[in-house]
């Protein structure tokens, strides 16, 4: 019998749009970039990611520069029992962005184009609990903290009916999101002769599972194709947009194989407001071509998500 | 001489923009300049009695709804009108009106 996993993630997205995308995986690795001032809170991975932006026009033509300035707070599965007992309560990154963008002239009478190129720098925090079973008692939990960095060049744009976006990346980053906290009991006090108990749980990552920061090379690339533009552009039309996407992703971790995990969605965007999504579905296949021999067929390595996005104000 | 202020507001991200304005002489592009990937606007003084004739262009992705907005610093007076990018060509829009101002 095929088993999918399946998960949800939610986007809430307060004023404009951030330097995050909602065409994304469940991974919030995407190709698009939209921007503006904004707040987005990613459930599925449970982020939080703030941006500012500064875009001007380049006097008389029709090329843009864009500055950019992005922070995020992130967290792994089960983060706020890791973190909550004394420093810092979070990880985070901070990151600049500079784009260069252009579009067709306003006044043309073909149809209008735009891309905007970029690279973008990032660096961050990542704190996690660890215990390791083979030191003493005293020693057997205790904390790391790593510093990572990412830098990503890109494009995306769109023409005719279709949206795009690609990017390469650089990063350095530990296997710490694919690992799974353990729970561990420790006994604090023993009261009455011995006839009470008391424990303290917690959770922590098993370091001898831990890989420490790994240089890694990703790429995605992502295209959506409005399927009803004809409709959706007549004047007063309230009917969504509908887009069919294909989401291209690799990933090469030092020396161990590249795996390749590509996707397809349907989404449905916002009337009147088409580059803004507010549900639909991906499939993702992880590990295509199986680099890992897994035991399992592509299909039972596939994920399913759903999407729900929603925005308040204007 | 008037003095006016176009505002452009898009639902979604207005990619380029351009208006013409008439004047008695001759038919100037003014170029409009974002302040957000949504708002776009520009200044500009020109010598007009009490109509007003325009041709709004936009760029954007299809599907994209707008409103923009041409006050008369002078009078306050205002013109408002709205259009919808992708109709009847791909990512563009293109609105002209003449009207009291």
């Amino acid at each position: 019998m095929k088993r999918l996993f399946t998960s949800f993630y939610c986007f809430l997205s307060i004023a404009a749009i951030g330097q995050t995308s909602i065409f994304q995986d469940a991974k919030g690795e995407s190709g698009f970039k939209f921007f503006g001032s904004a707040i987005t809170i990613n459930a599925k991975a449970e982020s939080i990611n703030a941006a500012l932006d500064c875009f001007r026009r380049n006097p008389s033509t029709n090329k843009f520069d864009r500055w950019g300035v992005n922070l995020e707070v992130a967290s792994n599965e089960g983060l706020a029992n890791i973190k909550s007992e004394k420093g810092l309560l979070f990880d985070g990154s901070v990151g600049i962005y500079r784009g260069w963008k252009e579009s067709a002239p306003a006044a043309g009478t073909g149809a209008g184009w735009t891309y905007e190129r970029f690279i973008s720098v990032n660096t961050g925090l990542d704190q996690n609990k660890f215990f390791n079973a083979g030191l003493p008692k005293k020693d057997m939990l205790f904390n790391k903290s790593d510093f990572t960095w990412k830098v990503e060049l890109g494009q995306f744009g769109y023409f005719g009916n279709l949206l795009y976006g690609f990017s390469g990346s650089f990063k350095s980053q530990s296997n710490i999101g694919d690992l799974q906290p353990k729970s561990i009991r420790l006994l604090e006090y023993q009261l009455y002769n011995d006839s009470t108990l008391i424990y303290s749980d917690k959770k922590a990552y098993d370091e001898t599972k831990f890989t420490g920061n790994q240089h890694v090379f990703s790429i995605n690339a992502d295209g959506a194709l409005l399927l009803n533009q004809q409709v959706i552009s007549l004047p007063g039309s309230t009917v969504p947009p509908m887009y069919a996407a294909v989401h291209l992703r690799y990933q090469k971790i030092e020396d161990i194989d590249g795996q390749f995990n590509p996707g397809v969605g349907f989404y449905i965007g916002r009337p009147k407001n088409p580059r803004v999504i507010i549900g639909g579905f991906n499939i993702q296949f992880l590990d295509l071509f199986n680099t890992e021999d897994k035991q399992t067929n592509a299909w039972k390595r596939a994920s399913i998500n759903i999407v729900a996005g929603f925005k308040l104000g204007n | 001489m008037a003095s006016l202020k176009i505002e452009l507001t898009g639902d979604g991200i207005i990619d380029n923009a351009a208006i013409y304005l008439e004047d008695p002489e001759e038919s100037i592009e003014y170029k409009l300049n974002p302040t957000s990937d949504t708002k776009w606007e520009t200044e500009i003084n020109l010598p007009i009695q009490n109509e007003l004739d325009y041709s709004l262009y936009v760029v954007a992705f299809s599907g994209t709804h707008f409103d923009c907005r041409i006050t008369n610093m002078d009078s306050n007076k205002t013109i408002e009108f709205e259009g919808k990018t992708g109709h009847p060509i791909k990512n563009r829009a293109h609105i002209s009106g003449s009207q009291n101002i």
